[in-house]
């Protein structure tokens, strides 16, 4: 991704302008395969940039490259590759999936489509999706989704994600909505997915401590800016951007042992949000300087990562 | 410490047609004064039916079959409606769950309050009531210019005190609040908490806090139950149930929760909650239990067992 901005008009007569994504940049690295996690709060901007990747948007400015080549200048033919190469999986299992089709239809109009070898059963490419994924295929079949229970549906989804054998899965928040037993579940098999499939993710959440579980590569959004990226174990031990120090602070740890001491300020704002010149986090952040109001600050490179931080 | 709310045998139940669910199950819990208490449990334990019972807002198809409720010695089920009224938000207020997005959006945030307080206390002043709010809306870190606004043009934390407040305006004994983090960021999730521990020590307020955050309760409640299945499994000091959770049920939850930095493998609980249509027999839980004891679990309920005075637990294992 580069310089990717996109900005959302609303409002009567459009007159409020939201700057969703902000000349955002990076890149998930081919080769092995990796979880990268976009993490990032509510308003950050990281669900559009899903949009974006997934071309259910298009950016007002930037560059999308995929395997080098620009996604918004595919022909058909690119794109329905590109369709089967990166595939999604969302955050609401309950509304995602079709009520009316029992799931093994679902999962089969994905595989008369997209299955990668066109002389296979579809039956077999079916079973063989569910099973990756845990589920038996004698206890779904022919079911239909409110049969299922959430981590079931999550499951599906992600088998019929599986059955084009992508190489990128773009998972908007998939864990948010089940309960912890089953974010377990779920979380361990994106890491099995990952090793035994090949496939890359894209972990979109605002949950650092299933990022920091299942993650290798991070990107923290904040407000549409990009402000601190590497990997997930230098940030969670060592977080250098202010605001990256406020979210790990923030955490909650299961450990009544280790309760939160101080009180942190923790000051908010209204809804709208209008431009703002010089670093977006000035306004809460505790090591501010009056430079900061001036310009805001690019990324840096400190160490292994880039801090998009004067600090550094 | 005194007990401020006693429940005595509940169960609520839901019914469709032939078939009936029992959502919450013969329950027994008590609440001390002062304290913070949590209610642990994933989907569909029957917590927020709990919840909803203390203060009998329990609907058809649910309905309340047996049991007690007794708030300062007084059993809430016996009660005429308008007896009840006294109580609902006067000594017991309750944040029901996404409650932030049930406020009235053409209302000024003033109005609201002042409509709450018109509706139980009818002889206040005008200006005693724009005193109080004002003071209560500091109290809970939000500028008396919100008032001035309207839902919508606050964030979701904000909106989120903004409820709190509501909820103290009368100066309850006790608050159950649902879920009153879900759906909040972490950071703003971080102030709400801090927000409830500072109402429970500056102003005494009894806090009934109900979340499936299994984190959350470590960072705040003095003491919590694990429910499953429409029964309360485990209860006990903080503390002690994370440092040594008894029932399996527990410790397997405790064991799914990710901590950031550590990337040892998460247990999840294998197999599904039971369908309570059609409940397996014995210990609900036995089904997905790794420690069953084949025939016992399977045919008998447990029952909770105090194992040590502050202890709790309904198991098989400590009751050999």
């Amino acid at each position: 991704m580069r310089n990717v901005s996109k900005t959302f008009a609303s409002g009567f007569l459009f007159k409020k302008r939201i700057v969703a994504v902000d000349k955002v940049s990076f890149g998930i690295p081919g080769g092995k395969p990796i979880v990268f996690v976009l993490a990032g709060e509510s308003g950050s901007g990281k669900s559009t940039i899903a949009k974006i990747i997934l071309r259910f948007i298009k950016p007002d400015e930037g560059e999308i490259f995929y395997r080098g080549r620009n996604i918004l200048s595919f022909n058909s033919k690119e794109l329905f590759l590109y369709r089967k190469e990166v595939q999604a999986v969302f955050q609401d299992p309950y509304s995602a999936l079709n009520s009316i089709y029992p799931v093994d239809h679902i999962l089969s109009i994905t595989a008369k489509k997209m299955r990668v070898d066109q002389n296979r059963d579809i039956d077999d490419v079916i079973d063989e999706a569910l099973i990756s994924v845990g589920l038996r295929p004698e206890e779904v079949r022919g079911k239909y989704p409110y049969q299922l229970s959430g981590g079931q549906r999550q499951r599906i989804l992600l088998a019929r994600a599986l059955i084009p054998r992508p190489r990128l899965i773009v998972a908007d928040e998939p864990v948010s909505m089940l309960d912890a037993s089953l974010r377990a579940e779920i979380l361990n098999l994106m890491i099995d997915l990952k090793n035994k499939h090949g496939a890359s993710f894209l972990y979109i959440t605002h949950d650092l401590s299933t990022a920091s579980y299942v993650g290798d590569l991070m990107a923290i959004l904040y407000r549409g800016t990009l402000v601190e990226i590497g990997t997930v174990d230098d940030i969670i031990n060592d977080p250098l951007h202010p605001y990256t120090q406020l979210l790990m602070i923030s955490i909650p740890i299961p450990d009544p042992s280790k309760r939160w001491q101080e009180r942190i300020a923790t000051p908010e704002f209204s809804a709208f949000r209008g431009l703002v010149s010089g670093c977006k986090f000035y306004e809460r952040c505790p090591l501010r300087r009056e430079d900061c109001r001036k310009a805001p600050p690019s990324l840096r490179k400190v160490g292994g990562r880039y801090v998009a931080c004067y600090l550094y | 410490m005194s007990v401020l709310l006693k429940i005595e045998k509940l169960t609520v139940a839901y019914e469709s047609g032939a078939q009936r669910i029992f959502a919450v199950n013969n329950v027994d819990l008590e609440i001390f004064q002062g304290e913070i208490f949590g209610l642990a449990g994933e989907s569909a334990c029957g917590k927020t039916t709990l919840a909803n019972s203390i203060l009998r807002l329990i609907k058809p198809p649910g309905k309340i079959l047996s049991g007690k409720v007794i708030f300062d010695g007084v059993d809430l089920l016996s009660l005429r409606d308008t007896e009840l009224q006294k109580i609902r938000w006067e000594k017991i207020a309750y944040i029901p769950q996404a409650s932030m997005n049930a406020l009235n959006p053409v209302l000024k945030v003033y109005d609201q309050i002042a409509d709450v307080v018109k509706a139980h206390k009818k002889g206040i002043s005008q200006e005693e009531l724009r005193k109080r709010t004002e003071e209560l809306f500091m109290s809970v870190g939000l500028s008396p210019e919100v008032l001035k606004m309207y839902p919508h043009e606050l964030s979701g934390g904000m909106r989120q005190r903004v409820i709190i407040a509501m909820s103290l305006i009368l100066n309850p004994i006790l608050l159950i609040a649902d879920e009153p983090t879900t759906a909040l960021d972490v950071v703003v999730q971080r102030g709400i908490v801090q927000l409830l521990k500072e109402i429970n020590k500056k102003f005494g307020v009894t806090i009934l806090l109900i979340t499936h955050d299994m984190a959350v309760h470590a960072q705040i409640v003095d003491r919590m139950a694990i429910m499953y299945a429409g029964k309360i499994v485990e209860v006990g000091p903080v503390r002690e149930i994370y440092e040594k959770p008894l029932h399996p049920y527990t410790q397997l939850l405790i064991a799914s929760i990710p901590r950031a930095g550590e990337k040892k493998r998460l247990a999840g609980i294998q197999g599904l909650p039971p369908d309570l249509r059609n409940p397996p027999p014995g210990c609900k839980f036995h089904p997905r239990c790794p420690l069953k004891m084949k025939e016992r679990c399977e045919t008998e309920e447990p029952l909770i067992m105090q194992i040590t005075d502050k202890r709790g637990v309904a198991c098989h294992l400590y009751n050999r």
